[in-house]
């Protein structure tokens, strides 16, 4: 078993492929605070109540969420489906935020493959470019970016990535453990 | 700001904010703090994202890709190259517009220092608010060697 699931090499990715990502994230102001200040982040619009009053003539009652953060919550929404094979990040291109979003807004992605192609620099990889379309609770459109990764190819890895690890229980032995621990529970259940 | 900020000065007295009058084109700026990013915030900011990339979370995997260590995310690494930006170019109170050609050129790891700096790329008067103008910037984040690991390009609305 290896740490990366094998149906999201290369060599599973095609133009044209949609994906409607499971999971949402409800972003709170104190996460947009934290990660603002974290990274070094001066604008007081993502943590400053009172600065609010004067921003853009007091036209929003709350601070913004800072576009780094609403960008890594895009892309970490994608994960799992498609980059959870990634070897390494290559760019982002056409980031638009379009709504603002504050603090209690849920986060929605869906995606789509623009383009796959081989990188000659580095052969056990392979080039995959999407589109991130990010919307919010009310269906607004708050986010889109262009995203190019290096995915890992099957042939290549699938060996490796299944044999690397024998750190998961393995065996009858372990299994034997674990179920045999699991028993009094089921018997109290009953 | 001062008027002049370049490689080899001292970083200028603490912020007067800038405005769209201050950013000529070609104008750079070296942002002054730097920052080292450490593993426990780099696994933080993977996790608390859903950045579900195993690269990112688990050193024995990253090294198993032939990486020295886990590989910060460069979600993460884009956040504070920018944020270090930020009090020389964006606090006078203006939206994030866009980014553009964002690119990841070095792995960073754990214990890695990041260093920024800015170039005025181009601008323009906003025709919808008298009050702002638009201004792009490229971006460059270095590591402690002096390696270029990110640059970008970003847009903000910029109070005149």
């Amino acid at each position: 078993m290896g740490a990366t699931r094998s149906t999201s090499y290369f060599e599973d990715f095609c133009v044209g492929m949609e994906f409607h990502h499971r999971r949402s994230r409800t972003l709170t102001q104190e996460e947009n605070a934290r990660w603002s200040l974290v990274t070094m982040n001066t604008a007081q619009a993502h943590w400053n109540q009172e600065a609010m009053k004067s921003y853009l003539d007091g036209r929003f009652d709350r601070p913004l969420v800072n576009a780094a953060v609403i960008l890594a919550i895009s892309v970490g929404l994608t994960s799992e489906d498609i980059s959870e094979n990634i070897f390494a990040d290559v760019a982002l291109d056409a980031i638009r935020l379009t709504t603002p979003v504050f603090g209690g807004d849920t986060l929605t992605a869906k995606s789509v493959i623009l383009e796959i192609a081989d990188e000659p620099a580095i052969p056990h990889s392979g080039r995959v470019h999407y589109r991130i379309c990010v919307s919010n609770q009310a269906g607004a459109a708050v986010a889109t970016l262009e995203r190019t990764v290096l995915i890992k190819r099957r042939h290549q890895w699938k060996k490796r990535d299944a044999d690397f690890v024998n750190h998961w229980p393995r065996g009858q032995a372990d299994n034997s453990v674990l179920s045999s621990a699991a028993a009094p529970l089921s018997k109290q259940s009953r | 700001m001062a008027s002049s900020r370049n490689s080899a000065s001292e970083p200028a007295a603490p912020p007067q904010v800038n405005r769209y009058e201050d950013f000529t084109l070609g104008r750079r700026f070296d942002h002054h703090w730097g920052r080292t990013i450490m593993a426990d915030e780099a696994i933080s900011f993977a996790t608390q994202n859903l950045l579900h990339e195993p690269v990112r979370f688990n050193r024995v995997y990253a090294k198993h890709l032939g990486y020295d260590d886990i590989v910060v995310s460069p979600m993460l690494v884009y956040g504070i190259v920018l944020g270090l930006s930020v009090e020389d170019l964006s606090e006078s109170g203006g939206p994030f517009l866009g980014s553009d050609e964002v690119r990841f050129l070095r792995p960073v790891y754990p214990g890695d220092t990041l260093f920024a700096s800015s170039v005025v790329v181009s601008r323009r008067p906003s025709s919808s608010k008298l009050d702002y103008g638009i201004v792009e910037w490229e971006t460059f984040g270095c590591n402690q060697r002096g390696e270029l690991v990110l640059s970008f390009r970003r847009t903000n609305l910029v109070r005149r």
